[in-house]
């Protein structure tokens, strides 16, 4: 008979502890889903502001650096891509600083102009899906696509050397 | 009355537990929020720099400055033109200093956010006499 009294209550008990329990664990499951989806986007959207820094920074000094020499867009259609040229001369003969697009990296290679463009000679800057150049006038505009494709324009104006065709 | 107080003191702990679990998630929720707007924060900063000194570059180009921000969206005010952004503002002032040979003329763009600076690009450029008319 006490058996029966006593039973109900602890039954009650227990399930609200298991309740308490659930709600513990399903609070804390909430709290950490959320907290990885916030630490993750953070770190994207940090990741997406130091490429889109660094790419304009590259191009910028790239062509400021070169402030005198020449600056042309080329067309390599057999690899598929689109070079910004900096042409600088020295003892009559021409040197090649170029920036392009290759296997989701910015790449920049330096070259005589004997030597000619060789895709696989550049060193690899920063990751990049696009980079699409061209020149209006004496303005230098490249539409970039990061990795994470987000797109961003640097425009510069060319200076002292300019541009060719 | 044995049953009752046990009851009691285990409802307790189990309140205690869980203020001290929400307090912490209190804390962790304040610092992924502060962490969110310090992330925005530097998106922001990030395009202000990017688009003045695109901007900068624009109006060193342009013979017609007031052309060039007009074409840009910017709108004339009483200290100089204005265009506002979602996360900024930029302004742009002019400065003329005549010479003899022609006019040095300086157009600073400079971004700001509740209040904070950004950003500040000069762009200058000199105007011989024949260009500058």
């Amino acid at each position: 008979m006490s058996k029966g009294t006593q039973q109900p209550p602890r039954m009650m008990q227990n399930v609200f502890v298991l309740l308490l329990l659930a709600v513990f664990a399903l609070l804390s499951t909430f709290l950490i889903t959320m907290g990885a989806q916030l630490y993750r986007g953070t770190v994207e959207r940090s990741e997406n502001n130091n490429t889109a820094r660094i790419m304009s920074a590259v191009v910028r000094s790239a062509v400021w650096a070169e402030d005198g020499g020449e600056v042309l867009v080329e067309a390599y259609d057999e690899q598929g891509v689109r070079t910004l040229a900096i042409i600088d001369r020295y003892d009559d003969e021409a040197y090649y600083k170029r920036l392009f697009c290759h296997d989701g990296y910015l790449f920049e290679s330096y070259t005589s102009e004997n030597r000619g463009f060789d895709i696989d000679a550049g060193e690899s800057l920063c990751e990049l899906a696009k980079f699409e150049p061209r020149i209006e006038g004496q303005m230098l505009i490249i539409d970039l696509t990061g990795a994470d494709g987000t797109t961003s324009t640097i425009q510069v104006r060319l200076r002292a050397g300019g541009a060719v065709s | 009355m044995k049953m009752t107080s046990r009851a009691n003191s285990l409802l307790v702990e189990l309140l205690l537990v869980i203020m001290i679990f929400m307090l912490a998630s209190v804390t962790l929720v304040e610092l992924f929020g502060a962490s969110k707007a310090k992330s925005n924060e530097a998106h922001a900063v990030n395009s202000a720099v990017l688009e003045s000194q695109n901007l900068a570059e624009i109006l060193y180009d342009s013979e017609d400055p007031e052309a060039a921000l007009k074409e840009q969206g910017f709108t004339a005010e009483a200290d100089g033109w204005v265009l506002k952004r979602d996360e900024y503002v930029l302004h742009v002032t002019q400065e003329t200093e005549e010479t003899d040979g022609g006019v040095l003329r300086t157009l600073t763009v400079r971004s700001e956010r509740e209040e904070d600076v950004l950003a500040t690009i000069p762009s200058t450029r000199y105007l011989p006499k024949e260009e500058a008319k």
